[in-house]
């Protein structure tokens, strides 16, 4: 080969194998994101909780300014956002043996798993937010995306209150109660003030971990 | 002379309000000098718990999927992704008509007639969770993409995979139940509606 062209094709030929593999270790890169699968449970949903939001947000658009002042100012467009969050109460089955059921004389007490929470929806009303809106006419009444994500999360927020939480799981808690005699008695036969239903006292209902799944589980008591 | 000493103290002059002005913002954490300033505020609103209602449902199967929904347009398509939580299991409300027990002689059989498997949550799409990939679109077209978004992801959701699936952990769960509630055999018959 000439001697003037063997180096320049080495090199092209170095690079292309750099490129390549430099490709292929781009396409062995493990996707970061969250794993979509289909879950078996054996949970009871014993209660519903319907909250009501109304999301107002102010946005002003001033020109031409100077160290925060604005030498002119825009009217003001007001959004408003009604939004309607859905929580659920339930209690998780599937630890249930018979070490549940104990019998103590002629009376049955029955201890139940502990209660959990899950927001199930957050549904924005954007009708209402079309009628209620003042918009302005250099911007339109939508919200960005990042808007709605922070409305979701402003919402989560309102919910995660240490007496909102413990309101929840006590109704949670009562509910389940009265799900559960009528058929632990029918079950058994045993009359129903016989029964009594029991819970955890070692865990604290006002204290609670919101999980990326939107489920809420509350602490241990320290 | 005195017209070069003129521009030259303008010169200074200006440039120390400049300064200044750099120097006021940087204190204060604004931007020195900009064309268009948009600022948002988003209200602290109460949040009130409007209702709660006592419910009778289990759940035996999860499913966590998305959805791509594309609309087309002379100008510009609109893209977005529909992430979804649907959960399938039974109502049986607060009436006991889905339990019978019969005592033969000490044994006692329990005759369990099952609603049938359907989606507990109808809601299932996120609202606050859609992915814009691309295009814009206004709230009817939005609410319309929601709708063909939800439609296929219901009819995925209740495949007959996936209720043979929750069916068979809601029979476990009942056998298990009921033999924690001390009865002797348990027998377990769907409702065809």
């Amino acid at each position: 080969m000439n001697r003037f062209l063997s180096k320049p094709l080495s090199l092209i030929t170095g690079c292309l194998i750099v490129a390549t593999s430099l490709c292929a270790c781009r396409g062995n890169e493990v996707e970061n994101v969250d794993l979509k699968s289909i879950r078996d449970c054996k949970e009871l949903e014993v209660a519903e909780f319907n909250f009501h939001k109304i999301i107002v947000e102010r946005s002003t658009v001033s020109a031409l300014g100077i160290a925060g002042f604005g030498l002119a100012s825009f009217p003001e467009r007001t959004l408003i956002l009604p939004v309607d969050v859905k929580v659920v109460g339930k209690i998780d089955f599937s630890n249930v043996t018979k070490d549940n059921l104990i019998h103590d004389g002629d009376k049955v007490v029955f201890t139940l798993p502990d209660p959990t929470l899950r927001i199930v929806s957050i549904r924005p009303d954007y009708e209402m937010r079309g009628k209620a809106s003042r918009e302005q006419w250099y911007r339109g009444g939508g919200f960005s995306d990042d808007e709605i994500q922070k409305i979701g999360e402003q919402a989560k927020d309102s919910i995660m209150i240490d007496r909102t939480l413990e309101k929840m799981a006590e109704r949670t808690r009562e509910n389940a109660a009265s799900v559960l005699i009528p058929l632990i008695s029918l079950a058994t036969g045993v009359s129903e003030d016989k029964i009594s239903v029991q819970f955890n006292s070692d865990l604290n209902l006002t204290a609670a971990t919101l999980k990326d799944d939107d489920t809420i589980i509350f602490r241990k008591k320290e | 002379m005195n017209k070069v000493k003129l521009i030259f103290s303008a010169i200074v002059a200006v440039v120390i309000i400049i300064v200044g002005i750099c120097v006021y913002s940087w204190i204060k954490g604004v931007p020195a000098f900009e064309l268009f300033h948009q600022d948002n505020k988003m209200e602290r609103t109460a949040t009130i718990l409007r209702s709660i209602t006592n419910t009778h449902r289990w759940v035996f199967l999860t499913i966590e999927d998305e959805e791509v929904v594309v609309n087309e347009h002379t100008f510009g398509n609109v893209a977005k992704i529909y992430p979804s939580y649907y959960e399938l299991g039974i109502d049986v409300s607060d009436s006991l008509k889905w339990v019978e027990i019969q005592d033969n002689n000490g044994v006692r059989v329990a005759s369990l007639h099952l609603p049938p498997i359907k989606i507990l949550n109808e809601n299932g799409i996120d609202d606050t969770k859609v992915k814009n990939i691309y295009g814009d679109a206004d709230d009817k077209e939005k609410i319309e993409m929601q709708k063909k978004a939800e439609f296929k992801l219901k009819r995925r959701a209740m495949s007959g995979a996936n209720i043979k699936q929750a069916k068979k952990t809601a029979e476990d769960h009942f056998r298990n139940l009921f033999t924690v509630l001390e009865c002797d055999s348990v027998d377990i018959k769907w409702q065809s509606k």
